[in-house]
């Protein structure tokens, strides 16, 4: 990876007994979106912390853009937008008051400003509500004004910490939208989660926490590999369904083959993209049609189990 | 990039525009001072329906005349006695026992005796009735052999008697006027002073204090990711508290002054006192907010710091007079100092009078504020 926009080093951080980041490194690269997935509890928020020169570390180093980020210095403060997880805002102020506070804080003032915070405002869908008090938002407006806050000066990296939790579904999906567009704008983004599908969705690769350790990273194909799964194919057909599975037997890349009754069957397969036009051939053959065909790939929720023994919880 | 002074002026004005619409911070630092020091002084300066009533007959002679132009001339000029002039004894001996005079003072005809009727339903009436005659009689030149008789009324003393009595154990009496001693400042002063140093404890907490709810709420950790120092964060509200204790502290000289008739003393020398003031206020709610764990013990430990410093240093009544620890603990607080600040500007006497007072006031700013500067930090850095 040529030059990071993050490189996050051997942070490592202690409360009394526990150690809630151990030794964690990883890398972000420019225009990457990169999930760090692990449940409550997994040293996410500490890990930001100390990224974003908020909290002393015992050891590492955070460096973003080549500048080195410290407790105590503000240098490259202003290349980084942070997204806390609880609503930092407040909540007597209008929305936009509040992004003219925070716009002031990174030195943005005047035509500058005003462009900035309208156009954010639009981006999260708040330019309506933009003069009414905080404390009258929903719960996923405040949210998105969270996150418009802390991308106000147009940040190098965007971190994000758990932006959508205790939402409804809706400003959930705008929220996720919202950090998609970002990250095809070339923005750099760190978004954590202990919602599997989020990660799936917005990141291509991922590192998995728990314990404040980094188990496993990589695009998600590199992460199922490391649990060996394979992708599940269901397929709805005609009839004989037992003398289909007979004929997908007979492709090597086809690992099972079941008939669940007589017109679906199951097949693991190990990479469905490039065996689906021979096995469709190959039923064509049979004679047997097909009514519907779906392909599941494994999910980070398998690889998770599989990492850490228990299953992701919210 | 944005100065240090623009940044700590947007931190400063966000949090003070909020103070300034917030219900409590208004309570404490105007309306509650208000309503206690009107109360107050009223309580303590009296209306003037407390003018004492005197009758007096008075004959041709020189002690008359040195009553009638001396004790009860001031007496009456200061609104303590009402005195009323009667033609015979026996009209004020009527008015005395009908209670529409509290005393009577009759200067016999031949003028040396002087007779002091008392009304035992009034006795601080009669004992200043007494006190006034007897001096007035012995320091009048050639009238040494006058003498005072004290007579209640209803009671069976023998003037003569009692009137040799007197005499033979008289030292002059002294009527002292005790709002009028170069050590005293008037009443209502003195109540408002107390009140407005009491809450300036309560009125600062709100900037200070603010660090510890903004680190609950998460805008801190907010701020200090963009790149704001921390030493600006607090710079922002330790101004805060010293802004809102300066609006407390100006409107309570204010209203004071304008509507219940305090006299605080020459301006400038008021002023050195209130910034001084402020700033030991400031510095107290400094080091809580170092102490403290969260918002809440912080209010709780700065209300307890607050009331015990207000009582100890005579917000409500003066300890200095009490003796022993307590005149040597009232002199460790600010509110001692600036009260005696005040004190030492009566009399006519300009702001340098003050200076002592400012530097005990800046000296328990240092001592508090210090220590409490660098342990509220933490609360930035942790
Ligand atoms: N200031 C703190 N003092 C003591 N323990 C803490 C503190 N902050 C976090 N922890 C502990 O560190 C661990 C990691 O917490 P956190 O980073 O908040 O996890 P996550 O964000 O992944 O849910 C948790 O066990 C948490 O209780
Ligand atoms: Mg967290």
């Amino acid at each position: 990876m040529a030059s990071p926009t993050l490189r996050v080093q051997g942070l490592r951080k202690s409360f009394g007994d526990l150690q809630a980041v151990d030794d964690l490194s990883f890398e972000v690269a420019p225009g990457e979106t990169f999930g760090l997935l692990g449940p409550n509890g997994a040293g996410k928020t500490t890990s930001i912390s100390m990224i974003c020169g908020l909290l002393d570390r015992d050891d590492g180093e955070v460096e973003v853009e080549g500048t080195a980020i410290r407790p105590g210095s503000i240098r490259g403060r202003e290349l980084i937008g942070y997204v806390p997880q609880e609503i930092a805002l407040y909540p007597e102020l209008s929305g936009r008051d509040n992004l003219v506070f925070f716009a002031r804080l990174y030195g943005l003032k005047g035509a500058e400003a005003k462009a900035r915070i309208d156009e954010t405002l639009e981006v999260v869908g708040l330019t309506e509500r933009a003069g009414d008090p905080v404390v009258d938002y929903s719960g996923g407006m405040q949210r998105r004004l969270n996150i418009a806050a802390g991308m106000l000066h147009q940040p190098r990296l965007l971190i994000l910490d758990e932006p959508t939790v205790g939402i409804d579904p809706q400003s959930r999906n705008a929220i996720l939208e919202a950090v998609a567009a970002l990250g095809e704008s070339g923005m750099s983004v760190l978004y954590t989660t202990h919602y599997m599908e989020e990660a799936e969705r917005l990141c291509r690769r991922v590192g998995i926490v728990d314990h404040g350790r980094l188990l496993a990273l990589g695009t998600r194909r590199e992460l199922v590999a490391l649990v060996d799964q394979h992708d599940r194919i269901t397929i709805r057909v005609t009839g004989q369904a037992a003398a289909a599975a007979e004929a997908l037997h007979r492709l090597d890349e086809v690992i099972q083959v079941d008939a669940t009754d007589d017109q679906t069957l199951e097949c693991m397969v190990a990479t469905a993209s490039s065996l689906l036009p021979r096995l469709v051939g190959e039923l064509d053959r049979a004679g047997v049609g097909i009514v519907d065909l779906r392909v599941a790939e494994p999910s980070l929720d398998s690889v998770f189990l599989h990492i850490t023994g228990t299953a992701l919880r919210d | 990039m944005a100065s240090p002074a623009a940044h700590v002026w947007t931190l400063f004005w966000r949090d003070f525009r909020a103070r300034l619409r917030d219900r409590s911070a208004i309570v404490l630092a105007i309306l509650a001072p208000a309503a206690l020091v009107t109360v107050l002084s009223f309580l303590v300066a009296g209306p003037d329906v407390q003018e004492i009533p005197v009758g007096v007959v008075a004959a041709d002679a020189p002690v008359s005349e040195a009553l009638e132009q001396g004790p009860l001339a001031s007496l009456q000029d200061d609104d303590t006695l009402t005195v009323t002039t009667y033609d015979d004894e026996g009209a004020l001996r009527t008015a005395v026992t009908d209670g529409d005079e509290e005393a009577g003072i009759v200067v016999a005809a031949d003028g040396r005796s002087v007779i002091v009727l008392t009304n035992p339903g009034s006795p601080v009436a009669g004992a200043i009735a007494e006190a006034v005659s007897r001096s007035t009689a012995l320091t009048v030149d050639g009238v040494g052999q006058a003498v005072v008789a004290s007579q209640a009324l209803g009671g069976s003393g023998d003037p003569q008697a009692l009137a040799q009595q007197l005499v033979a154990a008289a030292s002059p009496a002294e009527v002292v006027d005790a709002t009028e001693g170069s050590d005293a400042i008037d009443p209502r002063t003195q109540v408002a002073a107390g009140m407005a140093t009491f809450f300036l404890f309560f009125t600062v907490q709100f900037g200070v204090l603010g660090l510890l709810e903004e680190r609950r709420e998460g805008t801190l950790a907010r701020i200090l990711a963009a790149p704001v120092p921390a030493w600006q964060v607090l710079v922002s509200k330790v101004l805060v508290s010293f802004a809102l204790g300066l609006v407390s502290m100006g409107f309570m000289v204010g209203f004071s002054s304008l509507l219940l008739g305090a006299d605080w003393g020459d301006p400038l020398g008021v002023a050195l006192l209130v910034v001084s003031g402020v700033t030991a206020a400031v510095a107290t709610v400094s080091l809580v907010a170092g102490l403290a764990r969260n918002p809440e013990q912080a209010g709780a430990i700065q209300a307890g710091v607050a009331l015990v410093l207000g009582i100890v240093g005579g917000a409500f009544f003066s300890m200095a007079r009490a003796g022993g620890a307590a005149a040597w603990a009232t002199k460790l607080t600010p509110h001692y100092w600036f009260n005696e600040g005040l004190v030492r500007m009566t009399g006519g006497q300009d702001w340098t009078a003050v200076a002592g007072p400012v530097a005990a006031l800046l000296l328990f700013a240092a001592v508090v504020g210090i220590p409490g500067l660098v342990l509220a930090g933490r609360v930035i850095r942790a």
